[in-house]
């Protein structure tokens, strides 16, 4: 019931050492149900509420120790199995070339394999501060491959192999481009149609930069949680993207062409297209032999490893939302809010959580900062390497921070722009109503929700002393824009305003009415303890009440 | 990981275990009942208890699942497996020969039974 700043303190230190996500998670809930049974038990010996609440926290012990041993728990362990079908599928490769091509080829492969295989291993198991590093390194592995293999092997550099590897590492930078959903459905669909339009000109660089922009886009909608489904998704999504990303290179080899003659190559089947003659650049084998041997040979052997990669790594770290105690969506105990449309009061990925003691009240008590429309603390998530750290964290907060503001000159219009989203007219009257409302009846009190300057959200409140026999608190109209719906803003917002409305009313009684039907608002408002009181409000809604806290944490 | 082995070697492991030997429970109910059965000799802090538990887990010993509370509220329990059941009895034998050459050493062997 209670949340306390040596509480909010413990926890900060205690979670430290764990990235956001599941585990993280799950202790924190863990270890805020502890101090709350613990609170609840010095409270029945007797303690005032302060405190017991402190006593709990105290009885939990160090949490630096914690932090430092939870650690420990959660080390991740090495992708074993990833590794051994990296190394088998290079030793298989590379009997196979051997086997074609003679012993010649054969150290070159190696080369390249053992690189590969520590791209793999980097990918799955490396720390962020490991991914600057991990870059440098390839394009130096890259270089020094290129200078070496040709003294090794007496054959040219096998520059596609290498490009093979570098293609991971440049998605990785491409997804640390700030795309929103749809940038990075977009680039995704660029990349995707300048792999096919390379591969069926022949030119293996063209594809390989467009395989590295398609990789930095699975990266991106892999760490947005872009279906919010979780792994299962985001498997999906990568096996779809490393399928075609496959296909295209096997392709793009049927039609293969000397590094050398690559630009002129690339020239001449532009010059042609451009000329409406497509058979000079698409001459393709389709026949199934030709196209195992190159399935089995050189793009294909260097292409599948580059590419299980991006699975793997989407597949173990993406599509798990649930930064800062958030909960993932359809986790047992959740008010299952996973699924439904945006609504009046949008709900974002990251900020779940079911009605819990721990986080009735107070909530907005804190800076509420709902999911960035970046998705920015995903970062932490999906691959690890590109954690925002320190000066940029800390800006990256701000940025999200929501905030109210009465509306006035400076906003109105702001808030008159916003809309609701298709399907939600009808839960909520619209700003002009209630703005034109607000004027005939000097109690209520609108304001504009602000996330930076942008005004995302309305919302209105107020008191009543007309009902009897105290007069009620009610809060009316919350809105969020259609075009900032679904990150979360809903529930930031609301801990805020209720955390307004006990600062400038005392600690009472919330009333406010859902529209039948809005199942995603009542739900909402039911997590942070609204209930239904039976009662209708004169436009035939459904009242919710929120009782007074008990017990209140000393403002 | 060494950290995490000796997380899971300590008699701490061997107290959780054996409260769980009796039925699952969530982590401030093992306080609460290490408390109570030492006589409040052990006061298990949830500092060192959730790392144990989640070491635990992943090392296959226990399981924990969402539950309900006596009072209603949601709970993360944690349940014994089979591998924690061995792993039990493994930490018991060892204790019990400890314990008992403890007891030779520090004297009174008369009345010490062998186990």
């Amino acid at each position: 019931m209670f949340r306390s700043p040596e509480r909010e303190a413990f926890l900060r230190a205690a979670l430290r050492s764990l990235r956001p996500g599941r585990a993280r998670a799950a202790l924190e809930r863990e270890l805020r149900d502890h101090m709350d049974d613990a609170a609840e038990a010095y409270r029945a010996q007797g303690l005032p509420p302060e405190e017991a609440e402190a006593r709990a926290v105290a009885s939990m012990g160090d949490p630096k120790a914690l932090a430092r041993q939870i650690r420990q728990a959660h080390r991740p362990a090495a992708p074993v199995g990833a590794l051994v079908l990296l190394a088998a599928m290079g030793a298989a490769s590379a009997v196979l070339q051997t086997a074609s091509q003679g012993p010649g080829a054969l150290a070159s492969r190696l080369l390249a394999l053992a690189l590969g295989g520590a791209l793999g291993a980097a990918a799955l198991c490396l720390d962020a501060r490991w991914a600057a590093p991990l870059l440098g390194g390839l394009v130096a592995a890259f270089l020094a491959a290129a200078a070496l293999t040709p003294r090794i092997s007496g054959g040219y550099p096998p520059v596609d192999a290498l490009a093979a590897l570098l293609a991971p590492g440049l998605g990785l930078l491409a997804g640390r481009l700030r795309l929103r959903r749809g940038g990075a459905i977009l680039l995704g669909a660029a990349a995707l149609g300048a792999m096919a339009l390379c591969a069926a000109l022949g030119s293996r660089a063209g594809a390989l930069l467009s395989a590295a922009a398609l990789a930095g886009a699975a990266l991106e909608l892999g760490r947005r949680g872009a279906w919010r489904a979780g792994r299962g998704a985001a498997w999906a999504v990568a096996a779809a993207l490393a399928l075609g990303g496959a296909l295209a290179a096997v392709l793009l080899y049927a039609n293969g062409s000397a590094p050398a003659q690559e630009l002129l190559y690339v020239k001449n089947s532009v010059r042609a297209l451009l000329e409406g003659d497509l058979s000079a650049g698409a001459k393709m084998d389709w026949s199934g032999d030709y196209l195992l041997a190159r399935l089995t040979g050189q793009w294909g052997w260097w292409a599948w490893p580059a590419l299980l990669a991006l699975p793997l790594a989407l597949g173990l770290r993406g599509g798990a939302p649930g930064p800062d105690g958030g909960l993932r969506p359809g986790e047992p105990g959740l008010d299952g809010d996973g699924a439904e449309p945006a609504d009046p009061a949008a709900h974002g990925p990251g900020l779940r959580g079911r009605p819990r003691g721990g986080l009735r009240g107070a909530r907005g008590g804190r800076a509420a900062a709902p999911l960035a429309p970046g998705g920015k603390r995903w970062y932490a998530l999906s691959l690890r390497g590109v954690a925002p750290r320190g000066e940029e964290r800390a800006r990256m907060r701000r940025e999200n921070e929501l905030r109210i503001l009465p509306v006035g000159p400076e906003n109105r219009a702001a808030c008159l722009g916003l809309r609701t989203a298709p399907g939600q007219e009808g839960f909520v009257e619209s700003v002009e109503d209630c703005l034109r409302e607000a004027q005939g009846y000097g109690a209520w009190r609108p304001v504009a929700l602000l996330r930076g300057e942008e005004v995302v959200g309305f919302a209105m409140y107020g008191f009543f002393p007309m009902y009897k026999p105290a007069g009620r608190v009610w809060l009316d109209r919350l809105l969020i824009g259609a075009a900032h719906q679904g990150r979360g803003y809903g529930r930031a917002a609301l801990g805020l305003l209720l955390a307004r409305l006990r600062a400038e009313y005392g600690n009472r009684d919330v009333y406010l009415s859902v529209v039948a039907g809005n199942e995603a608002a009542a739900r909402l408002y039911a997590s942070f303890g609204f209930v239904r009181t039976g009662e209708k409000d004169v436009g035939g809604e459904e009242v919710y009440v929120r009782r007074a806290e008990e017990m209140l944490p000393p403002s | 990981m060494g950290t995490d082995r000796s997380l899971l070697s300590g008699d701490m492991a061997l107290l959780v275990l054996e409260l769980l030997r009796e039925g699952d429970l969530y982590g401030y109910e093992m306080t609460e009942a290490l408390e109570k059965r030492s006589k409040n000799a052990f006061h298990l802090k949830a500092g060192t208890l959730y790392p144990l538990l989640h070491a635990m887990e992943r090392a296959g010993w226990v399981e924990s699942y969402e539950g309900e509370s006596a009072a209603g509220k949601p709970r993360r329990y944690y349940r014994l497996t089979e591998a924690g059941r061995a792993a039990l009895e493994e930490k018991k034998r060892a204790w019990t020969t400890y314990a008992a050459a403890m007891r030779r050493v520090l004297g009174g062997e008369e009345h010490v039974s062998e186990p």
